[in-house]
């Protein structure tokens, strides 16, 4: 086959159920991310390209010009099939077997790509100071740090509006709850980066006594000066025994929480507490368990 | 003696009927081969986790393809389960076979094969193009003059990247050398004294790697004066086009109609309703820190 300098061999998304050896000229491939023409190699003689399009059926990955006069050596799926007639039965086992291994490896770095991108995602949304920001921006930022499509940055966002995190709007995102973001953020970065488990994460217990301060608090809690949220210790008791079947509270149970700085003793037989970054925490451990099934 | 057959021998594969409990391969082995299993039952076992059952293979799936092709290393011992047929394709047996392949069929085989092996190589490399421009994006999102400690910034950049750390570590030193990034103390530690610099030389490296124009680094001395002079106004001061240029006139700052359609293409201005344009005094001060930084972007520090 000649192709003329300038002329389109096949296009992005079509499926020539061809495979193509360049016998001699250049033919450049170029591949679009959405907005982005991204010119990713060229193919001079010697150079093959169509092969999961001739044995998988599946359409190219690029649009394919001649960038001067070129001879293609065409072989259509009709010689693929008389040829692999005449082979023995083990050999287009292995076909097969290869053309799986190929699909099960773009899935794969599908899914690692998905995920990588997410802690940087979180890391971009905690930093941006609007609360409204464009998708545009956000691609953008997110190409420093990862490799991934507009549509799969969408799905990312989509996940982190499932959990109430965000709003997406038709062009933009709002971000609703930026501290928990951030939380977020951290708890996945010290997971990475300290191999350990963040304090974040509260045991059921602890998680069962602040689900209980923060109903009490809806009931009878009092703001103090310096903006916490004050519970009588009687009010704590009284609550946790009610949502955690009759279990009582010790001060055994407590000391986690004062100790991480959850709960704070007051003078007058109370507990305190930062009532938002509580509600925050007790969304994050709701959420966390539930992240790996969303991303993959 | 000189028969004048040309064509490559071929060396059939060999086929074996084999008892329960038989182990027809297992990592041990030297020989690297294909198994397709004909009838019976293999079972995948991992020697690493006390031979724990891994998978089951069934009548006409294969094993050891990747340890055949890609010289991978075989991690299972692969044994029947009850008296099995296998086919036992070694390596002299597909060399001759792939000898009398096409050359267009061995050039899809090796094309679907190294495809794969490439993008099993690109989910365990970097994320990113540019690992300075991504480094420098990353630190201006830290907060101006905080004392940072230098290996946490590269872990957390190198978690969020999958840059390998000795290459985040010569970016760091890059940023370093350019006066982006000061450390201290010990020089464990780094500040960043102008975190908004290293969003600037960030786009400057992008646009670099894109082969597109940088507008900070091609204006006209008359649109840099131009710039020093905007700079000094409110933010979102707003008049139409000819009140602009009629007061660029009024301080000594004669510009062109291009000059002013440049302008708004630099982003100086945004137009608002009833055709009036606001300064965009953010993007101004970028372009101001652009000029005053020139060397240190352009890797001349003074």
């Amino acid at each position: 086959m000649i192709l003329k300098e300038g002329e389109t061999l096949c296009l992005q998304g079509n499926n020539p159920h061809s495979f193509y050896i360049v016998k001699s000229g250049t033919l450049s491939a170029t591949t679009k991310d959405e907005q982005n023409g991204v010119q990713i190699q060229n193919f001079g003689p010697g150079s093959t390209f169509g092969e999961m399009s001739l044995v998988a059926g599946e359409p190219l990955d690029y649009t394919v010009c001649a960038e001067e006069d070129c001879e293609i050596e065409v072989i259509p799926q009709s010689i693929f099939h008389d040829t692999m007639k005449e082979q023995p039965i083990w050999l287009k086992s292995i076909l097969s077997f290869l053309t799986q291994r190929n699909h099960i490896a773009k899935e794969n770095k599908r899914k690692s790509d998905f995920i990588t991108a997410f802690p940087s995602l979180l890391f971009i949304l905690s930093k941006l100071q609007n609360k409204i920001i464009s998708l545009d921006t956000i691609q953008n930022e997110l190409r420093n740090f990862s490799r991934l499509s507009a549509i799969e940055t969408y799905k990312l966002l989509g996940i982190l509006q499932d959990f109430k995190l965000v709003r997406l709007q038709a062009e933009s995102v709002s971000v609703e709850n930026k501290p928990l973001i951030t939380i977020l953020y951290e708890t996945l970065r010290h997971r990475a980066i300290y191999k350990s488990t963040s304090s974040n994460i509260l045991s059921l217990t602890d998680q069962a006594i602040l689900t209980a301060f923060v109903k009490a608090a809806c009931d009878k809690g009092e703001l103090q000066a310096d903006g916490r949220v004050a519970i009588t210790t009687e009010a704590l008791i009284a609550q946790t025994k009610r949502s955690m079947h009759g279990m009582s509270l010790t001060p055994r149970n407590l000391e986690s929480l004062l100790q991480k700085q959850l709960l704070f003793a007051t003078q007058s037989e109370k507990y305190a507490a930062d009532f938002d970054k509580l509600l925050n925490l007790l969304e994050l451990n709701r959420i966390y368990p539930q992240l790996d099934k969303k991303l993959l | 003696m000189i028969t004048g057959n040309s064509q490559p021998r071929l060396i059939p594969p060999t086929q074996l009927r084999v008892k329960a409990g038989f182990v027809v391969s297992s990592p041990q082995d030297e020989d690297k081969k294909i198994i397709l299993l004909n009838e019976g039952e293999l079972l995948a076992l991992d020697p690493k986790a006390n031979n724990k059952v891994v998978f089951r293979i069934l009548p006409g799936n294969l094993v050891g393809v990747g340890a055949l092709l890609e010289r991978e290393p075989v991690r299972y011992i692969f044994q029947a389960t009850v008296d099995s047929t296998i086919t036992i394709i070694n390596d002299e047996c597909m060399e001759s076979e792939l000898k009398s392949l096409p050359v267009w069929l061995l050039a899809v085989i090796r094309a679907i094969s190294s495809k794969t092996r490439r993008i099993n190589e690109s989910i365990r490399s970097t994320k990113t193009d540019n690992p300075l421009a991504s480094l420098a994006s990353f630190c201006k999102y830290q907060s101006k003059d905080e004392i940072l400690q230098s290996q946490t910034l590269l872990q957390e950049f190198a978690w969020l990247t999958k840059t390998p750390i000795p290459t985040a570590t010569e970016a760091l030193k890059t940023l370093i050398r350019r006066k982006m990034l000061v450390p201290q103390g010990d020089g464990t530690a780094l500040t960043v004294p102008e975190p908004q610099l290293l969003g600037i030389f960030s786009d400057f490296l992008k646009s670099q790697d894109q082969d597109l124009p940088w507008h900070p680094f091609k204006l006209s001395l008359q649109q840099k004066k131009v710039l020093v002079w905007l700079s000094t106004l409110e933010a979102d001061t707003a008049k139409d086009g000819s009140a602009w240029i009629n007061l660029f006139k009024e301080h000594n700052l004669e510009i062109s109609v291009a000059d002013w359609l440049q302008m708004q293409q630099f982003e100086w201005f945004t137009e608002q309703e009833n055709h009036l344009f606001a300064l965009n005094i953010d993007k101004v001060n970028y372009y101001l820190l652009a000029l005053q930084n020139e060397p240190n972007i352009k890797g001349t520090v003074k």
